[in-house]
């Protein structure tokens, strides 16, 4: 009886090993995590600093007039900030520096038409805010 | 036969006729001696004839001399040949030349004497009657007349003359009666007739106008013409056949009394018999005087077959007796009427008629008519000049061209300056003027003043005309003086005309109203200042605008029309004359076209809208000017109920709108309006419409563009920079949110695959957790493995995959277990199937049948 326990305790291994299912995920909501002041994950290369930094200017600029001014761009980039949150959280580094560079690029032109803004009505000229695409 | 004799004769008569009323007289009352009366007929001599013409004249004049028969026939051969018989009556004796005398002497009544050669030729006479000198006394006065005599001697009187047919008799009482059988008797003689105891002659009997007696118990006897003797006798011959006594018979003449005819312009036309001293005067007052318009310079005497005309108005004027000839018996007085009186009886107006002159039809009177003030015809007087008739006229008036007064003398049209002559008094600048003359004075008007110092004001001014300029003489100076523009003048088109042929436009309303010190133009002798007449706006005739002075305006305006322009104006004052735009005008878009003046006539733009609403620099509106075309074009119609209207709008002023939305299609754009307004216009999107993907393509740029729009996210910020500006030629695309699947990007998309209500693509926003995601695709199915959800992640650097435990989500509710879904990641909610204890199970349940199989195998 012997060898045969130990054949089906062979089979029952190797079938089991064969179900492998992938890690659990993490960082869905991360934006959460982040507004209760968790820190940084430690697992980085400074991209979670980064991200602070870029959200902290994301917040600057939301109550230097971009929130007032321009509420859809800044909710996009919130958006953009939420993903770049969760996908740090999430494992997902290099996408998360991607999306890092996209919210700066989208906090960059906020900032650069709060500016014109500025220098307009200090001109008086027009008040309408520019359009665009998002 | 000569023709300056025949009118000497005509001189000749006029001077017998003066003196007529003298001479006869004087022989009748001459109380000195015999008297003859004789004719006489003068052959005159050619200047420088020799004896042989003289020879010829004599036997000429002893032919006559044998051919005449008397002196009735000496008239009339007189008239044959062409001359003239003059006539003696009753001339002394005494006072005739020698040669005269003793011819006289010896002829016998109807005798012709031996032609007699004069000084200007033959002369022949005939004897017609003789007289012996008076017995008694008569009148004193008469004799100083007769001593005082100086009249014409009658060789002198030259060929022509003309004497009274009959012998006049002394005026006054009744002639005694005796030897005086010469006098012969005529009509009007009042006879008184002697014939003892008879009472029918009693009373006077007068020669009627036929000359005739009517003598009781004898009845007519003619006596006209014949001498008292010969009546005497005649009667006495008739009464012897009545009467046997007839010692104490006789007749004399008791008053010679004359038997008129005053006709023509007189109160009472018709027979007078006036005393035999009567007058022309008397004979018009006997017939009731004249009347208003007689013509009192051609009274006329007919007198057999002779007609004496003469001017009684001299008379009136001078007293003088010659001037009228001495009334005979059986004369005619015709007064004539004035040309003035017209060919239509109506009361004479002697104020107005006579203002109109005194020279009636009289060829000879000099007509003075134009800008005077009593125009007419005026009688001629020698020494009269222009000057002289048109004071005459009663002047010029003052609107007369005295510089241009016409003159027109024997046919020969002379200019009379009458300015020229008051300055300097130069008579030699007055033209000669004698009867038949005429002065016509124009109108100051009708002078064309030209000179190297005139300038001209046309137009609507009060007093236009040409005026002399002096140097220094401003444009308002000239102005001034043509009395200013009047109420229809336009002064603001006024054109000065330059001696060259330019013309030059002044605006006199605007120089005065701004008062910018434009300079005024330059008036140059020669130029012409035009004043052209307003322009109604109520005018019918727009032909009185000219082109080049006119702008049209059509289109969406409540007055579109032409109208007359002004540079200075601009293109809002036109708008707003013709009434300002309609309701539906388009004033984005006004169109102007130019005149071509400057060549291609391609037409400008102007956004009048963005004007009104953005404001900007006033020298931005275009500048129009005569000649331009203004179009202010029409807003379409409805595009979904007048789809014909389409065609009137031009591509490139609409926008397009398509997809979900209530009324898509092509709107009337232009850049001011928004997208919300083309949105709105297009009656919006419609319940179907996704509002995250709206797209906008944009047409007017290099290249091709498009814009997406998430307008609900416009919707939940209100943030206005997401809209994009569109123009005119954009499209806008509203898609619907349930589009084929092939239209959703990948990349956009969450897939749920596995044991969910409804596995698909969601689109999935980062805002989104996987739960949202997992609840959108109707949960887990009851045979989901809820413990092995699998997220595959759309990695741009590694490939990965994180499971997710709902249940013991649900069981710690720990967020920071949820796994990181983006859009493009897969979400795999495997069946329990794939659960490692279930898949343990079967690995152990293959494994008990093997070793079962095994066991039974080994158990055989």
């Amino acid at each position: 009886m012997k060898p045969g326990i130990l054949l089906a305790a062979t089979v029952v291994l190797a079938l089991a090993s064969c179900t492998a299912w992938p890690e659990p995920g993490t960082g869905g909501m991360a934006e959460y995590a982040q507004a209760g002041h968790a820190p940084p994950p430690a697992a980085d290369d400074g991209t979670a600093w980064t991200l602070i930094a870029t959200i902290d200017r994301l917040r600057r600029l939301g109550q230097q007039g971009g929130l007032h001014r321009f509420p859809a761009r800044i909710q996009v980039a919130r958006r953009w900030a939420h993903r770049a949150s969760r996908e740090l959280a999430g494992g997902l580094v290099g996408d998360a520096r991607l999306s890092i560079a996209v919210l700066r690029q989208r906090l960059d032109e906020i900032e650069k038409r709060l500016d014109r803004e500025a220098t307009q009505s200090a001109e008086g000229g027009a008040k309408r805010p520019e359009t665009g695409e998002l | 036969m000569n023709r300056g004799r025949a009118v000497l004769g005509v001189l000749g008569l006029a001077l017998i006729g003066a003196f007529g009323s003298a001479l006869p007289a004087a022989a009748v009352e001459s109380g000195n001696g015999a008297t003859v009366s004789f004719k006489q007929i003068d052959l005159e001599r050619p200047p420088g004839a020799g004896a042989d013409e003289v020879r010829t004249l004599i036997a000429f004049g002893e032919t006559i001399r044998e051919a005449v028969s008397g002196c009735a026939d000496f008239d009339e051969l007189g008239r044959e040949l062409g001359l003239l018989a003059v006539t003696f009556e009753r001339y002394p004796i005494e006072r005739l030349p020698a040669d005269l005398k003793n011819l006289m002497g010896r002829l016998d009544v109807g005798a012709v004497g031996e032609p007699l050669e004069s000084a200007r030729g033959v002369r022949l006479v005939m004897v017609c009657d003789r007289s012996s000198p008076p017995k008694v006394a008569s009148d004193p006065a008469a004799r100083v007349r007769l001593a005082n005599y100086s009249g014409p001697d009658p060789t002198n009187f030259g060929p022509a003359g003309q004497g009274g047919e009959e012998s006049q008799a002394p005026p006054g009482a009744a002639l005694p009666p005796g030897p005086k059988t010469g006098m012969r008797l005529r009509a009007g003689d009042v006879v008184a007739v002697k014939v003892d105891g008879e009472d029918a002659f009693a009373e006077t009997f007068q020669v009627d106008r036929r000359g005739r007696l009517f003598l009781p118990e004898i009845g007519e006897v003619v006596v006209a013409g014949k001498t008292l003797g010969e009546v005497r006798e005649r009667i006495r011959e008739a009464l012897a056949k009545v009467y046997r006594d007839l010692d104490q018979f006789d007749i004399v003449v008791r008053e010679r009394r004359l038997l008129l005819t005053v006709l023509g312009y007189v109160q009472a036309p018709g027979p007078i018999e006036l005393p035999g001293d009567g007058t022309l005067q008397t004979a018009l007052s006997a017939a009731g005087g004249l009347m208003p318009g007689a013509q009192l310079d051609r009274l006329q005497i007919r007198r057999g077959e002779q007609t004496l005309t003469f001017d009684y108005q001299r008379y009136l004027s001078s007293g003088d007796d010659e001037i009228v000839p001495t009334l005979r018996t059986l004369d005619v007085v015709f007064v004539p009427a004035s040309h003035l009186i017209g060919n239509v009886q109506v009361d004479f107006n002697a104020d107005s008629l006579a203002a109109s002159g005194d020279g009636a039809d009289d060829r000879n009177a000099i007509r003075v008519f134009g800008e005077v003030n009593r125009p007419g015809s005026f009688a001629f007087k020698p020494g009269m000049s222009v000057v002289d008739m048109l004071m005459r006229a009663g002047g010029v008036t003052r609107y007369a061209g005295v510089e241009q007064i016409r003159v027109i003398h024997r046919a020969q049209p002379a200019v009379f300056d009458l300015q020229s002559y008051l300055d300097t008094g130069d008579k030699a600048l007055i033209p000669p003027i004698g009867e038949g003359a005429t002065i016509f004075v124009p109108m100051r008007r009708e002078e064309i003043r030209a000179g190297a110092h005139t300038v001209y004001v046309m137009g609507e001014v009060f007093s236009p005309g040409a005026f002399e300029t002096k140097p220094g003489a401003s444009f308002l100076d000239i102005l001034a003086n043509a009395g200013g523009p009047t109420r229809f003048a336009d002064s603001r088109q006024m054109r000065i005309l330059r001696a060259d042929g330019t013309v030059e436009p002044f605006d006199l309303q605007r120089h005065m109203d701004r008062g910018d010190g434009t300079p005024l133009p330059a008036i140059r002798p020669g130029d012409a200042i035009y004043v052209p007449e307003k322009t109604d706006m109520n005018e019918k005739s727009w032909l009185k605008v000219a082109p080049e002075r006119a702008i049209r305006i059509i289109g969406a305006v409540n007055r579109p029309g032409r109208y007359e322009w002004s540079d200075e104006m601009s293109l809002l004052d036109l708008i707003a004359h013709a009434g300002g735009p309609t309701s539906r005008a388009e004033i984005s878009d006004i169109q102007i076209i130019g005149d071509g003046r400057d060549g291609a006539t391609a037409p400008a733009e102007f956004d009048l809208a963005a004007f009104i609403a953005k404001g900007g620099d006033i020298d931005s509106i275009p500048a129009i000017r005569a000649g331009y075309t203004v179009i202010v074009p029409e807003l379409p119609r409805d595009p979904v109920g007048n789809r014909a209207q389409w065609t009137r709008q031009s591509s490139d002023r609409s926008i397009y709108v398509m997809g979900q939305v209530g009324a898509p299609g092509r709107y009337a754009f232009n850049p001011s309006f928004s997208f919300l307004d083309v949105l709105s216009a297009a009656e919006g999107p419609t319940a179907k419409a996704d509002l995250h993907r709206i797209r906008i393509s944009h047409r007017n740029g290099s290249g091709a563009r498009v814009t997406k729009l998430n307008l609900a996210l416009y919707f939940e910020t209100g943030d206005e920079s997401l809209l994009p500006g569109v123009l005119p030629g954009d499209v806008i695309f509203v898609p619907d949110r349930d589009r084929s699947w092939l239209e959703e990007e990948k990349e956009e998309t969450v897939r749920v695959l596995g044991a969910v209500g409804r596995p698909g693509r969601y689109r999935f926003s980062d805002d989104m957790t996987i739960l949202d995601l997992l609840a959108e695709a109707g949960g887990p199915t009851a045979d989901a493995y809820q413990e092995k959800i699998v997220v595959v992640n759309l990695s741009c650097c590694k490939d990965e995959a994180k499971t997710f435990d709902l249940v013991r989500f649900a069981q710690t509710g720990d967020f920071s277990r949820l796994p990181v879904v983006r859009p493009g990641d897969t979400v795999y909610v495997p069946p329990k199937s794939q659960s490692e204890w279930r898949i343990f199970m079967n690995g152990v349940g293959d494994a008990v049948k093997i070793l079962s199989v095994l066991a039974l195998v080994a158990a055989l």
